[in-house]
């Protein structure tokens, strides 16, 4: 009883304290915080030595933390005051970054350098047109967000890769083989390279960071086709739904299917590259996305056309130390760091020399993954209803098993088409 | 059984299901009147009431501004000058120790939000150019946090005033006591009627301050936000955003959300999920979790210790942790679908859709939820089963009651009197249960025939985290919320006070 | 006489035996998670998932690295960081709702009725949609970032009076008569408290133990919003999370499950040591009248 007494006592102590402390102290914090991926630390703390060894009249403590690209708006946005000065985040959070007051405008100085050396679609990825100016508000490192083919050589011949049909053809000959595609565990990331690759285009009205408008033209025909691009697409959809060696994949089934033998090839990005490699060993493949077909419109294959996106840091305006904060973002996305980057963590740079590297041009799976640009889609910042939209209709084709009615179909795509569509 | 009306020796001749039917059917037709009456009579009659308690304040304060001597009169101003006067040197000094807080306060901090909270800020953050070419920032007011930190300063100040009544009713009562030549009640009887006749004020004080600042505040803030234009456009310190009276409540009803066309069937469909899943989740947890007890505790039923520790032994493991394995067990390519094909129960490739068929999922949830809940509902009962008079048991014995019967006739009663508002709570919690619906299938099978990111599975709370994550439609998720509220609390004041354990408290003492 | 004793005797030992059955199977199904967590937590080969039941590979490198590689991922210092937390949310918010429920179950105040009421409709509103306005609260007393610990456990206790019905519920089942013979000896309000009703609450108050102490392990919601990138401030849910992230998921999955077993150990001892008194509460002599 009493050690509990001493404990409560202690306990309220300090809440008093805190609360007296934060009343009378005003925020002492005076460093420059940059935020990277848990899997970065180590990377970002010897970036940031070898930083302040070339800048030694810099004397601004900086602190590494924790947060992912992926994760950076969710973070920035509860407190952006109290939030990293310098921060990675994915191209598609760019409106909602900037939306929140999160991301700085670059000077132009600094853009031009950025584009002279950098993949331009990279540099693009961090660009906002306001008022008939373009600004620019990051500063790109990584060209690695996107997805492409992995297979099992032994399984399917190279030739074989290009088309799911022959994909399929190849496992049902195996016979315990399968196809691995995402269609229903929040698939929407992937499910667009089929409407994309059949022609279908989904356009966006920007005012600034303020979506007017937007929508799609999946309701449109082909020349020529009497079904539409959504009718195509979500029939080719069904039809591989059908296939009973095609699996609706996440990560945790790909690990299954591997752990099973039974996996032929899958659509996934770089972050599966390791434990597929590891598993498949001199079988291991990759290429870039396949074609496919729909019993719409029998004989015509159509290539996939899959996101990429792109990686960039941020600085945020709210910055007691801009400028700094500007210097040691240009310098973390710089030729040498991103080299460094591929070289300790395996991540595809967005610098132009740095691609040419020679080991990042003998990585197999970067390699698909670029090969795809000429055709890949920029992931912009895609509202939300873009996803629900295309998990909606993902979790329904899946639940339909191929066996949906042409009228059900039409039903889906024209539910797809009304929810993708902003005003 | 479902007669509107039933004499009563026709009520008195229906066995005890019939009569629990009866009273339960008849409580859900008189439900939307007493909803009605809720705010036609109940509400009209608080109001009432408390108007009548704020002029009773009124007069006493003009009394004691008509009859006060000086030092009352000097109370009005300076807080606790006649206490300290009269040498209450306790009440004194805490009331006017409040004062200057309270005045520090407003100079230092609330002053500046209590003058924004009009307008909600007009300076907006600005960006422009300096000399070098760079983007410099200029500093902007801060919408949200001159929202929040005005509604606390409102709440001291009504607080300064509620001390402010107290100080002038003390001093005048003081006053009068010293006038009758009787004795003032000195610090340390004070400090003893705290431990005492004013025990609950000791007890009380702390829960109920943190009850305010984390749980009331908040809340309030939330409800003015529905009246705010708060979205991903207007967020605040970059953007401003301000009042924008009732178009929020007008968007949920009308264009907005609702301009999809199904707007209202998802959120008609997902109140008849959230209703069916609150009662199945709360009653199967609720009886089989005290059946599983009672039977522990069986006389002549061993290792006791051991069958809790087991059960326990589930909640040990963090729910994140145990619903994601649950969720990657039961998947189409899981664990539990491949032992059925590895005993040949199903084919290869045509698994049970535990958690990717809409209706399949639902029924797994709940039987999820009963592995959840258990565990606690026999912590919970095995308490209280134990302090059932044995004697109730003995003389039921005697009348020739077997097990189940005594069940019915006295564990049954006995555990609803006592436990009548846990499950009450209970199943509000699971109204508003938040994370096996998410954590177990994230509201999922999703399907085109909701909008706004609704899945099968979707309560209307999980539907609210996502538009308000998603979407950032913090305005009209606030709407959503408080109609949610409004329903939710009224329907359950009104079962909470008509249940037989508040009614009638002290019955099993 | 003697056959139709012997005839109950054996229908007695038919219950049981059902009984027993019964609670083999519970047993089964509620431990058959818990054992997959084990055998996951055991796999020597990485990867989120296996298409086999039993791990080719058994090993115990996955709690070794857990507790010592802490390059990236520490998790010794989250589970302190948990720790601490559980253990002052523990005190804090039992003590808390002991006070409430005793003041709400016996005393009576004119504003009794009114309380009881607008706590049970105050846990209506969904609490993400307060999260924000309460981080800010906590940023004006100075309580995030730096300070975020203490701001994390002053909100999870915050509220706990709101938690108050079943500890009122077991408290009126405890015999007013105590209560009075009591004051009749000359003790106030707080004696009666303390030295009757305390003790004599002892299963209550090992639940409301149990689960204050195991609410903030698996409470990820605030927690990371508290967390601010900085790993020292992350409790075990929100470095737990972080392991599942799709990049690295595949090399530390099992570690995670050995984090989850790990994490279950102080609760599931708790509980352990606790029944010794949570029995000896329920059974021990004066409660019944």
């Amino acid at each position: 009883m009493m050690k509990k007494r001493i404990l409560a006592l202690l306990a309220c102590g300090a809440v008093a304290a805190g609360t007296t402390m934060g009343l009378t102290a005003c925020n002492s914090e005076s460093g420059i915080t940059v935020w990277a991926p848990n899997t970065q630390q180590e990377l970002v703390k010897s970036l940031v030595a070898d930083f302040l060894a070339e800048n030694p009249d810099f004397n601004i403590p900086i602190n590494v933390g924790i947060c992912g690209e992926n994760n950076a708006y969710a973070q920035m946005s509860v407190d952006v005051e109290a939030s990293a000065d310098v921060y990675g985040f994915a191209n598609d959070q760019l409106m909602n970054l900037r939306n929140a007051g999160a991301l700085a405008r670059i000077n132009d100085t600094t853009v031009a350098k950025l584009k002279a050396e950098n993949d331009a679609k990279s540099v693009d990825a961090g660009k906002i047109t306001e008022g008939g100016n373009d600004f620019y508000y990051g500063y790109p490192y990584a060209a690695d967000n996107g997805f492409f083919l992995y297979y099992d050589k032994s399984v399917i011949s190279e030739e074989q890769a290009k088309s799911v049909d022959t994909i399929l053809e190849a496992c049902t000959k195996a016979r315990n083989k399968d196809f691995l595609f995402n269609m229903n565990d929040q698939p929407s990331w992937y499910l667009g390279s089929f409407y994309y690759g059949v022609g279908g285009e989904y356009t966006m009205e920007w005012d600034g960071s303020v979506l007017e408008s937007a929508g799609s033209n999946f309701d449109q025909k082909p020349t020529g086709s009497e079904y539409s691009y959504g009718q195509i697409a979500t029939q080719a959809l069904i039809d591989l739904r059908a296939n009973s060696h095609f699996v609706s994949c996440n990560d945790t089934i790909i690990a299954q299917e591997l752990s099973a033998d039974s996996f032929g090839a899958c659509i996934s990005g770089t972050w599966n590259a390791k434990v597929i490699k590891e598993k498949l060993g001199e079988n291991y493949a990759v290429t870039k996305c396949p074609t496919f077909s729909s019993s719409l419109t029998p004989g015509e294959q159509y290539q996939m056309k899959p996101f990429i996106g792109y990686k960039l840091f941020g600085v945020n305006p709210y910055s007691k130390h801009l400028n700094e904060a500007h210097q040691l973002a240009a310098y973390l996305s710089s030729e040498a760091a991103q080299v460094k980057r591929f070289t300790d963590c395996g991540i595809g740079p967005s610098n132009l020399n740095a691609q040419q590297n020679e080991s990042v041009k003998a990585d197999a799976a970067l390699n698909a993954l670029w090969s795809q640009l000429e055709f890949a889609k920029l992931q912009e910042s895609l509202p939300d209803s873009y996803w629900t939209a295309f998990d909606a209709i993902g979790s329904d084709i899946y639940g339909g098993k191929g066996e949906t009615t042409a009228a059900a179909r039409d039903k889906l795509v024209s539910t797809l088409i009304s929810g993708l569509k902003v005003e | 059984m479902a007669q509107t009306t039933v004499s009563e020796l026709d009520y008195l001749k229906m066995t005890a299901w019939q009569k629990f039917c009866y009273k339960f059917t008849g409580f859900f037709k008189r439900l939307p009147l007493l909803f009605l009456n809720f705010f036609k009579i109940t509400i009209p009659a608080k109001a009432k009431k408390f108007w009548q308690t704020v002029k009773g304040c009124g007069l006493t304060v003009g009394r004691a501004a008509k009859y006060g001597d000086w030092k009352t009169r000097t109370s009005f101003i300076l807080f606790g000058f006649s206490q300290l006067a009269r040498k209450q040197w306790l009440r004194g000094v805490l009331l006017l120790v409040f004062e200057l807080v309270f005045i520090l306060y407003m100079a230092l901090f609330g002053g500046q939000y209590l003058g924004l909270l009009g307008s909600l800020g007009k300076l907006e953050r600005g960006e422009h150019l300096d000399e070098y070419g760079n983007w410099v920032y200029s500093e902007g007011d801060n919408s949200l946090l001159i929202l929040l930190y005005g509604i606390l300063t409102i709440m001291f100040i009504i607080c300064f005033v509620y001390a402010w009544y107290k100080s002038i009713k003390s001093a005048y009562g003081t006053q009068l006591m010293v006038e009758a030549r009787r004795k003032l009640a000195t610090a340390k009887e004070d400090i003893n009627a705290l431990n005492d006749e004013q025990y609950h004020k000791t007890l009380l004080a702390v829960p109920l301050a943190g009850l305010t600042i984390f749980t009331i505040i908040p809340i309030i803030f939330m409800i003015f936000l529905a009246f705010t234009n708060y979205d991903q456009y207007h967020m605040p310190p970059t953007k401003l955003f301000t009042w924008i009276g009732w178009d929020n409540f007008a968007n949920v009803f009308g264009s907005g959300l609702s301009q999809a066309e199904n707007f209202g069937y998802t959120f008609a469909r997902l109140l008849l999920w959230t209703v069916i899943w609150a009662l199945f989740a709360t009653f199967s947890n609720y009886i089989l979790g005290m059946i599983v007890a009672i039977i522990i505790n069986k006389k002549g039923i061993r290792f006791k210790k051991l069958w809790r520790t087991i059960l326990v032994m589930t909640i040990a493991v963090p729910q994140f942790v145990s619903l994601l394995l649950m969720s990657q067990m039961l998947g189409d390519n899981g664990a539990i679908n491949k032992l059925l094909e590895g005993c040949g129960l199903i084919q290869p490739g045509n698994p049970i859709p535990f958690l990717t068929d809409g209706t399949l999922a639902k029924v797994t949830i709940i039987v999820v939820n009963i592995w959840i809940g258990i565990p606690y509902t026999m912590l919970i009962s095995t308490g209280i089963l134990m302090n059932i008079p044995e004697d109730l048991y003995e003389s039921a014995k005697i009348d020739g009651a077997g097990p189940v019967k005594a069940f019915f006739k006295i564990t049954l009663p006995y555990m609803l009197h006592v436990t009548a508002p846990y499950l009450i709570t209970q199943f509000i919690g699971n109204l508003n249960n938040f994370n096996v619906i998410y954590l177990l299938t994230g509201g999922g099978p999703l399907t085109s025939e909701f909008t706004g990111g609704a899945g099968k599975t979707d309560l209307l709370i999980t539907w609210l985290y996502k538009l308000v994550m998603q979407k950032q439609l913090y305005g009209m998720a606030a709407v959503i919320s408080i109609l949610m509220f409004i329903v939710t609390a009224v329907v359950s004041l009104i079962v909470y006070n008509r249940s037989s354990a508040v009614k009638n408290e002290e019955d099993f003492m | 006489m003697t056959k139709k004793y012997r005839s109950k005797k054996a229908v007695e030992r038919g219950t049981n035996a059902a009984i027993y059955i019964i609670l083999i199977i519970i047993s089964i199904l509620w431990l058959f998670p818990f054992f997959y967590l084990i055998i996951q937590s055991l796999r020597g080969e990485s990867g989120i998932a296996t298409a086999y039941f039993f791990p080719k590979e058994w090993t115990f490198d996955n709690y070794i690295k857990l507790w010592t590689d802490t390059k990236d991922y520490n998790f010794p210092k989250w589970y302190g960081t948990t720790l601490i937390i559980s253990l002052v949310v523990t005190v804090i918010q039992t003590t808390i709702v002991l006070i409430t429920s005793y003041a709400l179950s016996r005393l009576r105040f004119k504003l009794r009725k009114p309380l009881m009421n607008l706590m049970l409709i105050l846990g209506m509103f969904p609490g993400f949609m307060s999260m924000t306005a309460v981080y800010f609260l906590l940023k004006l007393f100075g309580l995030t970032q730096d300070m975020g610990l203490v701001g994390l456990i002053l909100v999870y206790v915050a509220s706990s009076c709101m938690g108050y019905y079943i500890s009122k519920g077991f408290f009126d089942t405890i015999p007013k008569s105590l209560d009075e013979a009591a004051r009749i000896d000359g003790a106030n309000r707080k004696t009666v408290f303390f030295k009757v009703i305390l003790p004599l609450a002892k299963p209550i108050i090992i639940y409301t133990v149990l689960t204050a102490f195991m609410a903030p392990w698996g409470e990820y919601m605030f927690a990371s919003l508290m967390a601010f990138g900085d790993q020292s401030y992350y409790n075990v849910a929100v470095g737990m999370k972080a392991m599942l992230d799709r990049e690295v998921i595949n090399d530390y999955f099992t570690r995670f499950c050995a984090a989850a077993v790990t994490v279950s150990l102080p609760i599931t001892i708790l509980f352990m040591w606790l029944q010794k008194y949570y029995v000896q509460g329920v059974t021990g002599g004066s409660v019944k009248g």
